[in-house]
């Protein structure tokens, strides 16, 4: 569905994204690498239906995840770090 | 808020949002020796139009053309301007006293300022149809901001829905960068073309016009079919969008699609200029509720100013300028620069302005939004995404007696959720403006409670606020 074309000359980001390790470039956004993993959704809404990346720019919340143990954090406004732990979020107020 | 003397920090100017009109802003108060303080909820500066150009990942951004590249001049006079900056931090609520709660990584701090610039842009109109939410449906400048920051883009060949400038430019990007755009289902109403045309003589000569001729241009040396007359968009699929769907000149089409990338025009985000109760009024064209202030930005909340597309959508040539009459309005309004001063100094500000808004008559005639645009919205679609309501218990409500917006918001919850009506509202409004009989005024707009960003409780307890703020801060001034 997605793919990166980022320069890849600079060593990759390493993180865990709901249980598998993956390697993106540095500076990509949790949410760009969500969908470049073939990830659309990271939570379900309140009913259950699965919900992911939508407006990429921190007002929608449907890319909320958690990120090291803290919830309800905005995939889209998180940069990729080395070791971070993204888990999906089971609804936004989790 | 009643609080206790915890952690307030004191600035004489606050600047809210490093995009173009924030940038320009301080670059400007700093040079009439202001002390400014920028906060913004990225990382990086740069808003959404120069997104990435401050730090992403790497690849080559010439692919994104001149006027985006241009963006790093800004950026750089800005980073070397000297005013204190916070990145990563956004603003949940600002009382009339001009104190803002700023949140930076799950922990808030108040920040006491002697005037405000409210420079937070502007968002997608909401575009509601069949399936909207589906993984995979994504706005055309989320999708522009993924290539922007992260040099992520769509694999497959990938379509694009809606109507405005952004969605023909985004498909030029793509095409740069090797992206196959399968196809522009173009839904602007037909009756806008005609609408346009008394605009077209002065558009012709202006920039604006060069650039959308040499957009359509590239389309058709890329091979990309623009479908003109498209109706009733849907997206198909369980998990996640598989197809779409889409009616034209009578006959239903299907396209496989593995993202779908919409769009509907962007509109003012005001949501904390309503929290201090900056008057708004209804503007026709744009069919939205846009803040009231003079030339210069500035509302009638005393230190309060407002500047860049969050004043009025007019792009980012313009934004600069209204950010910069907004700081040398301010620097007059703290006692740094005398009223003649202002003015000798803003005038030609004033007139750059008058010159970059040229041609904006076309482009919002000829994409503004329809009165008619969700009366196609299937009964079973969702108005709001957050609280999960359809259009059809929208319509149920708006044949009620009173069609005002936060009755309907209490009733059904529409504009409760985390994202605070910003993809909601107007999808209800609309409906309830068909539906209902009730004009604009007595529709009203969504009255903004703190926090206009979800905190959690902890970090609203943590900051030593022992009482919540009451729903009308200033009685008798709410926004209707």
């Amino acid at each position: 569905m997605f793919t990166s074309i980022a320069d890849r000359n600079s060593k990759p980001v390493e993180f865990t994204l709901f249980g598998r390790v993956v390697r993106v470039p540095p500076g990509t956004s949790v949410a760009a690498a969500m969908l470049a993993n073939g990830e659309a959704a990271g939570r379900v809404s309140a009913s259950g239906s699965p919900r992911g990346p939508y407006c990429l720019m921190g007002a929608c919340f449907e890319c909320s995840v958690i990120i090291d143990g803290r919830a309800r954090v905005r995939a889209c406004m998180t940069e990729v770090r080395d070791g971070l732990n993204v888990e999906r979020s089971q609804h936004v107020d989790d | 808020m009643s609080m206790t003397e915890n952690a307030a920090e004191d600035v004489d100017l606050l600047i809210i949002g490093a995009g173009p009109a924030g940038m320009a802003a301080a670059i400007e108060a700093c040079e009439l020796g202001i002390d400014t303080l920028v906060v913004d909820e990225k990382f990086h500066p740069g808003g959404q139009i120069y997104a990435g150009l401050a730090g992403g990942a790497a690849f080559d951004r010439s692919v994104l053309g001149r006027d985006y590249l241009i963006g790093k001049n800004l950026i750089d006079r800005f980073q070397a301007c000297g005013a204190r900056t916070r990145y990563g931090a956004f603003v949940w609520d600002m009382t009339p006293d001009n104190t803002a709660y700023i949140s930076t990584d799950g922990t808030s701090r108040m920040i006491r300022a002697r005037h405000a610039i409210v420079a937070t842009g502007a968002l997608e109109r909401p575009f509601a149809f069949e399936g909207w939410t589906l993984p995979g449906v994504i706005t055309a400048g989320g999708a522009q901001l993924l290539l922007k920051t992260s040099a992520v883009v769509p694999q497959e060949p990938v379509v694009l829905a809606g109507s405005g400038p952004l969605l023909l430019l985004l498909a030029t990007q793509y095409i740069a960068c090797g992206v196959s755009v399968a196809a522009i289902l173009d839904t602007t109403p037909a009756g806008n073309r005609l609408g346009a045309l008394r605009h077209f003589a002065r558009f012709i000569p202006t920039a604006l016009a060069a650039k959308g001729l040499a957009m359509l241009w590239k389309l058709r040396a890329g091979g990309v079919p623009i479908l003109s007359g498209v109706e009733d968009i849907a997206a198909l699929g369980s998990a996640r969008v598989e197809a779409v769907r889409y009616r034209r000149g009578g006959e239903e089409y299907r396209l496989p699609a593995s993202c779908l990338i919409v769009h509907q025009g962007i509109e003012s985000e005001t949501r904390l200029l309503r929290a201090v109760n900056v008057e708004h009024r209804w503007d026709n064209v744009s069919r939205s509720w846009l803040p009231v202030c003079d030339d210069f930005g500035r509302t009638a909340i005393p230190g309060v100013s407002v500047a860049g597309d969050g004043r009025a959508v007019l792009g980012a040539q313009a934004a600069p300028l209204s950010g910069r009459l907004a700081a040398i309005d301010a620097a007059r309004a703290l006692g740094r620069i005398d009223v003649e001063t202002r003015d000798r100094l803003t005038r030609p500000v004033r007139a750059q302005l008058g010159k970059a808004s040229r041609g904006r008559g076309f482009v919002d005639t000829l994409f503004a939004p329809s009165p008619t645009s969700c009366d196609r919205l299937p009964g079973e679609a969702l108005a709001c995404r957050c609280e999960e309501v359809t259009a059809k218990r929208v319509r149920e409500e708006a044949t009620r007696s009173a069609a005002n917006i936060n009755s309907v918001k209490s009733r059904l919850r529409c504009g409760m959720g985390p994202c605070q009506g910003r993809y909601c509202e107007t999808t209800v409004r609309e409906l309830l403006l068909r539906h209902s009989g009730s004009t604009a005024a007595e529709i009203g707009l969504l009255r903004i409670r703190p926090p206009i960003k979800p905190v959690g409780v902890e970090e609203i307890i943590a900051l030593g606020v022992t009482e919540l703020p009451p729903e009308a801060r200033i009685p008798g001034v709410l926004p209707r």
